[in-house]
């Protein structure tokens, strides 16, 4: 699994690719705890590449929705592949986050923020 | 004695390591696409494997590296029949909290998913040492859930 | 590739069959398993196949005894299997195939069975 990041209008965008699950879920859990712990509490979570995400990057994701809402902050997501929206749906995570087709739909969708420009 | 026609399931033994799910995926799948269950039943199939493994891993195995999981996959006219063997502690089906969907929560997903994604699910813990667990699948699955 | 080494013991009408190449009954090992079996049975209708030296068996290993077992059956005769470990029993339950065999724990249990045979 490969994550690369970049930060649009003060929101971070965290790209995934590959597969999500156990075996290696704790690296996307320390990525997001380090971006955390920087102060960030907006995420777009860019799916697009994710061929597969089982119940622990499921849970991961909640987790960090749970986080940041505590800052008022927001997780949306875009990109995701039919197989992975299912899995999504058969828990109801659809009704918790926001999801998009691509990067800047998503970033577009975060109320204008009151951060400088990088 | 008349000749009975045998089948014999594709078998694999895996470590009891998280990193090798993804090998098992790689099989179950070209399994599923040999008996002609398309990618996305496939990755449901895939998922279900892994939620399972998961499981035996982590509960039935206590998270110990150098165990043996057994698989199978046995396809019929009308279905997919998959085996996962353990040899660790039991697994009660009965004594799980059932999910709350109402609310997203952190984890306990897993036996959700397997029930939801596969047609017939059974955890028979009463072969002689772990469980032995049956999931078969439909060819004919419709959206659930 | 070096050769499988397969030891054949005649107790009576009984032949038992022993790997000597211990380890797995796989895709690599079944044809050269098979062919030794065949060779060392001739015209024999009744044998053991002593699993004890097998850690593992997979579906080539079982298509193998299933196809020995169909010979001696066609003359009349069975393949009784025995001392399996603990993963190999487990595939041969996981393959129904411990309704197809009789399976002992021991070669002297199964060799008693087949005293009385005609």
């Amino acid at each position: 699994m490969d994550l690369s990041t970049a930060r649009v209008r003060g929101i971070v965008v965290l790209a995934v690719v590959g597969e999500i699950d156990a075996a290696n879920v704790a690296h996307l859990r320390s990525c997001l705890d380090d971006l955390l712990v920087k102060g960030e509490h907006n995420f777009v979570i860019d799916l697009t590449d994710v061929s597969f995400m089982d119940s622990s990057g499921l849970a991961t994701l909640v987790q960090l929705f749970k986080r940041v809402r505590i800052g008022q902050g927001d997780v949306r997501l875009c990109g995701m592949q039919p197989k992975v929206k299912r899995v999504f749906e058969l828990i109801r995570l659809d009704r918790v986050f926001d999801t998009f087709a691509g990067q800047g739909e998503a970033v577009a969708s975060f109320p204008l923020l009151s951060e400088p420009q990088p | 004695m008349s000749a009975v026609a045998v089948q014999i399931p594709p078998t694999l033994a895996l470590p009891s390591r998280l990193d090798a799910m993804g090998g098992a995926r790689t099989w179950l799948d070209a399994h599923a696409r040999i008996a002609g269950f398309d990618p996305v039943a496939s990755s449901e199939l895939q998922l279900a494997l892994t939620e399972a493994l998961s499981n035996v891993i982590r509960h039935s195995y206590r998270s110990a590296d150098n165990e043996t999981i057994l698989l199978s996959v046995l396809v019929d006219a009308d279905t997919l029949t998959l085996t996962v063997r353990d040899f660790g502690d039991k697994f009660y089906r009965a004594t799980l909290r059932s999910v709350d969907l109402g609310s997203p929560q952190v984890g306990g997903y897993g036996v959700y998913f397997i029930e939801a994604l596969m047609d017939e699910v059974e955890w028979d813990t009463s072969v002689e040492q772990g469980n032995l667990l049956r999931m078969v699948r439909l060819r004919a699955s419709g959206p659930r859930g | 590739m070096a050769e499988y080494l397969l030891a054949a013991d005649r107790l009576g009408p009984v032949v038992v069959l022993r790997s000597s190449s211990a380890g797995d009954l796989t895709a690599a090992e079944a044809p050269g398993f098979r062919a030794r079996a065949e060779a060392a049975l001739g015209d024999s209708r009744l044998a053991i196949v002593d699993l004890a030296p097998f850690t593992f068996i997979d579906s080539s290993g079982l298509a193998a005894l299933v196809s020995l077992h169909r010979r001696l059956s066609g003359l009349g005769g069975e393949l009784r299997l025995a001392a399996p470990g603990r993963d190999v029993l487990a595939v041969l339950e996981l393959a129904r195939l411990h309704r197809l065999f009789e399976i002992y724990d021991t070669v002297p249990e199964a060799l008693e069975g087949f005293a009385g045979s005609r």
